[in-house]
């Protein structure tokens, strides 16, 4: 449905996209993830031709977005990162507005309005002038614009962005329900584990490059190998402790051991074979474990990581650079 | 025609001034201004019989005061509304979400346009009572009002395009607005010292001159609107227009003289024509993928 390839977006020197790939099958619900600044908004701005590209490419549903921009713009729904709305506009003619702008037949477009409205919880509101609807509401109301025309893409830029837990959840549902509908949906975040629960991929996105994209499983069997294990002993046993730590720093998937009276945290870069191995070890060793636990992958903290690893890697380029 | 007539924007910006109390407020005190210019003139030029009888036909003298403040009153409440008209969109961010739909910068430029006019004709057509006094009493005929009702119409036209212009260029209404003003004027004074150059000119070169109308040059006049009004005014003051400045000057070529007969036809064709210029240049403005 989407697809971008070796994309570039410079401004004067400043590099805001570096040859980013990707892609977003049909019915997918592809999550954008990166900190600020990473490049997202700029990227889906090309998409919707909102901004031209430096270099590259971006296809959708098989047409070239940069040649066929009208056609393009049939095809795709863009919700901004701004609301983009009048104050002297009621509800409903804001969207008859926007229907209007698709050629949409005036006796039809009373109805697909109603018809949004309802889906995106708003059709008690349709006399309500805008300025008077509160953040959330005007979000969805955004998202119902942004799908007058019945688009099969849909690009959200940071829809959940200052919304109540409540709003969230009610966008999240939204989100789902127009996923079951076959839209193809593409939606930014600052936060990975909003996306995580109800996107299929994600793409990490930092300093205008791609760090890591693919299904969301691959994501999360990658980032349980980053967790630590904690190791229970039971009380008292504490040449068992001295034995099991000089044990586990033999083992080479171990990167670091920090304990405490009871406890042992394992900086573990191994799987859940080599996890299993480390503990008939210590059993082995007659190592009095109480307790043996691996948490399961935190999106989160997998997020920092690959974030903080690709800033490593960006200050250590530059320094080569300067030198 | 579909361009106009199911403009979006049009029907938007309709829907939005018929909710707004500033319209109608601003259309009275305008009428009560014009009424007021109106008693001023009607006093100036008929002083020493204020309060006694009336001569009526001096009311006729009242007729272009009334014509002038109205005209510039138009211009001025253009360039004010147009002045906003695309900046104000990319200030609430709805241009952008507009330029992500089918919607052509030409498009939203006409819609603009058409509003102003919508707007303008209120005006003009809240001040006929006040505008009839002048004309009929002043023993002008209706045809002649509604000449000018036209021209309120060419006028708009002509401003507005240059206020969607300056607005789809800077940010700031305000800066616009005065921009418009600037350009607007700008243009007119122009033409007056190419008119002024030209003359001094010729006398430096010591070409006979018959008198004002030199060699065909008042032709330059063309490309200001102003001319269509003060030929228009001539006309209906019995003059008989620019072209009775030219007639009687046998250094100018025939042709020049025959065009100057048709002022009104060729005024407003040239100057639609720098309307249609700016309003290309405003959807170049408009439409500009951002670099
Ligand atoms: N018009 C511009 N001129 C120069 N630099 C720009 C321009 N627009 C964006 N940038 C820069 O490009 C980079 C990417 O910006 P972008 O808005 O795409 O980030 P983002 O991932 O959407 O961030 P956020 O999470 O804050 O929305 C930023 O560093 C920003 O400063
Ligand atoms: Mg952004």
């Amino acid at each position: 449905m989407l697809m971008i390839r070796d994309l570039t977006k410079k401004y004067g020197r400043f590099v805001a996209v570096n040859h980013i790939n990707m892609h977003v099958g049909k019915g997918e619900i592809f999550g954008f993830v990166g900190p600020n600044g990473a490049g997202k908004t700029t990227t889906m701005r090309i998409c919707c031709g909102l901004l031209k590209a430096t270099s590259g490419q971006v296809m959708i549903d098989g047409t070239d977005a940069f040649r066929a921009r009208q056609a393009v713009k049939r095809k795709i729904g863009y919700v901004p990162d701004f609301f983009g709305v009048y104050d002297n506009l009621k509800v409903l003619e804001y969207m008859r507005f926007f229907g209007s702008m698709y050629d949409i037949p005036s006796a039809q477009v009373t109805e697909i309005a109603r018809g949004l409205l309802k889906l995106v919880n708003l059709d008690e509101w349709e006399e309500l002038l805008v300025d008077r609807l509160s953040r959330g509401m005007k979000q969805r109301l955004c998202m119902a614009r942004a799908l007058i025309h019945n688009p099969q893409l849909l690009i959200l830029d940071e829809p959940n962005s200052g919304l109540d837990p409540r709003a969230r959840f009610e966008m999240k549902e939204i989100i789902k329900n127009l996923s079951s509908m076959g839209k193809t949906i593409v939606i930014s975040s600052h936060i990975l584990p909003e996306l995580a629960e109800m996107c299929t991929s994600i793409g990490v996105m930092d300093r205008g490059k791609m760090i890591v994209s693919g299904k969301v499983d691959d994501i999360m069997k990658q980032s349980q190998f980053t967790q630590p294990i904690r190791i229970r002993l039971s009380s008292g046993a504490s040449e068992a402790k001295e034995q099991a730590v000089r044990l586990i720093r033999e083992d080479p998937h171990t990167e670091k051991v920090t304990f405490t009276e009871e406890e042992l945290f394992v900086t573990f870069c191994g799987g859940d074979d080599e996890a299993a191995r480390l503990l008939r070890q210590l059993i082995q060793k007659a190592i009095p474990v109480a307790g043996f636990y691996r948490e399961k992958g935190d999106l989160e903290s997998l997020f920092m990581k690959i974030i903080s690893t690709s800033a490593r890697q960006a200050t250590r380029q530059k320094g080569k650079g300067d030198r | 025609m579909k361009l106009l007539f199911k403009n979006p924007i049009l029907r938007k910006e309709l829907q939005i001034s018929s909710r707004s109390v500033k319209i109608p407020l601003v259309i009275m005190g305008y009428n009560l201004l014009l009424a007021m210019i109106a008693i001023i003139a009607l006093a100036i030029t008929n002083a020493t019989s204020l309060w006694g009888t009336y001569d009526y036909a001096a009311l006729s003298g009242v007729f272009p005061f009334i014509v002038c403040s109205e005209v510039g009153m138009i211009m001025l409440f253009v360039a004010i509304i147009t002045g906003g008209s695309i900046s104000g969109e990319r200030e609430k961010q709805t241009l952008e979400v507009m330029l992500t739909t089918p919607m052509t910068p030409l498009a939203i430029a006409v819609g603009k346009m058409g509003a102003v006019i919508v707007k303008i004709m209120m005006f003009v057509i809240s001040s006929i009572p006040i505008l009839s006094i002048a004309f009929v009493l002043g023993g002008l005929s209706w045809l002649a009002l509604l000449e000018f009702v036209g021209l309120t119409v060419f006028i708009s036209i002509y401003v507005g395009s240059i206020g969607v212009f300056c607005s789809s260029l800077v940010k700031k209404s305000m800066l616009a607005m005065l921009l418009t003003i600037l350009i607007g004027s700008a243009i007119s004074i122009f033409v007056l010292i190419v008119y002024i150059v030209a003359y001094l000119l010729y006398s430096a070169l010591s070409v006979r001159i018959q008198d004002l109308s030199f060699g065909g040059w008042p032709l330059v006049f063309l490309f200001t609107p102003i001319s269509v009004f003060v030929d228009f005014l001539a006309r209906v003051m019995n003059v008989e227009g620019i072209y009775s400045l030219l007639k009687h000057n046998h250094d100018i070529p025939g042709i020049v003289k025959l065009l100057s007969r048709f002022w009104t036809v060729l005024g407003i064709g040239v100057n639609m024509g720098v309307a249609a210029l700016f309003l290309w240049l405003s959807t170049i403005a408009i439409g500009k993928v951002k670099k």
